[in-house]
């Protein structure tokens, strides 16, 4: 089994939980994703999702500007996309709890 | 922090992944791409050993995250524009559903109607014979345009399985379901038009029905003659079902001086007779009749002396001659 598979169904609720920290661009939410331990995750994956979960009303955008260098997109999280990360926490909790019990080694 | 210079290769590797997407709505390509070359400077002034994927990798990941369909072969000439159109509407449509399918019985109706798209195939095949009748024929919907109908419902229903190129063409196919459903709408007028001229004609077929007609004329009295062919006075008469024979004069067969028609134009008016039991009927014959006369203001003077009965047309009719003995 590969992390990167099972990253595929969770990436949504990774991204909307690192968002909801704090507003971040792209690659910004791609280092922080990394830094808290998804080393595989791929920019592109990344930038795809944000764009869906912003196509979603999950999360809004504003552009930064920059006086040298190109413009920052920043995304911030919405009330949608706040209901959407509290409703898939619980959806990973329970599924994280049961995944948990049934891969118990010492289970009777 | 943001102030640095985009290496050539990441503006030549930005500018890659953009003509991947190229069949995607400029909006989509943007709100996928916006802030890449920055986003890749950044990302690779950290480590700069990572090499850049083949743009067209990239760019198949950034759709595939984003739930955008994959590339489609590109189209050419006139269909091209139309292609990106149905793709854009088509992502949409998905967006759409993807929402409606949130709640469980907004799932079920997408379900439900989902199962009965079949219909909608033949219906469209009808209302598309129904406008060859009415472009091409006399307007008249006759066999051979329900046999037209029949085998545009195959074709129909071949094209909604996705078969005889279907899903190269999504476009035209998209125009032609909306052009039936705008057809629909004249098409269910003009049938509830039918029924509507149907339905007026059911009480003129009553009103017509009112009295007593023999082949379409009103019988306005009747001469019973007894088995030598002597006429018969103070007959009363009934139908198969005990309903007391009535003449009664109509205002679509005939010429009245008054709006119930009671009072013909010649200014003859059945009298009633009187049962035993007192009740007032007009199944007595021969019937007898009042003369009215029309005032000058338009309104009917009231009848003038007894009611006279008419000449019988036969003095004497031949008699019948006997049943022969059974």
């Amino acid at each position: 089994m590969d992390a990167t598979q099972l990253l595929k169904g969770v990436l949504d609720v990774a991204v909307l939980a690192v968002v909801e920290q704090e507003d971040g661009y792209g690659y910004d939410v791609v280092r922080r994703l990394r830094s808290a331990g998804l080393d595989d995750v791929g920019d592109a994956s990344v930038y795809g999702t944000l764009r869906r979960l912003y196509a979603a009303g999950a999360l809004t955008s504003y552009v930064v500007p920059s006086e040298e260098g190109p413009h920052r997109k920043y995304y911030g999280i919405t009330d949608q996309g706040r209901r959407m990360l509290r409703d898939q926490r619980k959806v990973w909790t329970d599924f994280a709890t049961t995944m948990t019990q049934l891969l118990q080694e010492d289970a009777a | 922090m943001t102030t640095q210079v985009i290496p050539a290769e990441i503006l030549a590797f930005a500018r890659a992944v953009r003509a991947e997407l190229a069949d995607l709505h400029p909006e989509e390509i943007e709100e996928l791409t916006g802030g890449l070359e920055a986003d890749l400077t950044e990302s690779y002034a950290e480590d700069l050993r990572r090499e850049l994927p083949a743009p067209a990798v990239y760019a198949a990941e950034l759709r595939t995250a984003a739930g955008l369909p994959h590339r489609a072969s590109k189209g050419t000439g006139l269909l091209s524009l139309p292609q990106d159109t149905w793709r854009a509407a088509g992502d949409v449509r998905r967006r759409v559903a993807e929402s409606i399918r949130e709640n469980p019985t907004g799932a079920d109706v997408l379900d439900f109607l989902s199962s009965v798209r079949p219909v909608w195939w033949v219906l469209r095949a009808f209302v598309a014979a129904w406008v060859l009748s009415e472009l091409v024929g006399n307007g008249y919907f006759t066999w051979f345009w329900f046999g037209v109908a029949l085998v545009g419902a195959a074709i129909s229903v071949q094209l909604g399985r996705g078969r005889l190129g279907a899903r190269r063409v999504p476009f035209l196919i998209l125009v032609g379901d909306v052009i039936a459903v705008l057809l629909l709408m004249p098409l269910l007028g003009q049938l509830t038009q039918e029924e509507t001229y149907y339905d007026d004609s059911m009480p003129m077929a009553e009103q017509s029905s009112q009295g007593v007609t023999l082949d379409g004329a009103s019988v306005t009295n009747i001469f019973a003659y007894d088995a030598k062919g002597r006429p018969l006075q103070n007959v009363q008469l009934f139908d198969q079902d005990g309903k007391p024979l009535v003449p009664r004069l109509d205002t679509m067969r005939d010429e009245c001086l008054d709006a119930e028609c009671t009072v013909a134009a010649d200014g003859q008016q059945a009298a009633p007779r009187t049962l035993e039991t007192g009740a007032q009927v007009g199944n007595v014959f021969p019937l007898s009749f009042f003369r009215r006369t029309m005032l000058d203001g338009g309104a009917l003077a009231p009848e003038t002396g007894p009611a006279t009965p008419p000449k019988a047309p036969f003095v004497k009719v031949p008699a019948v001659q006997p049943e022969p003995a059974r």
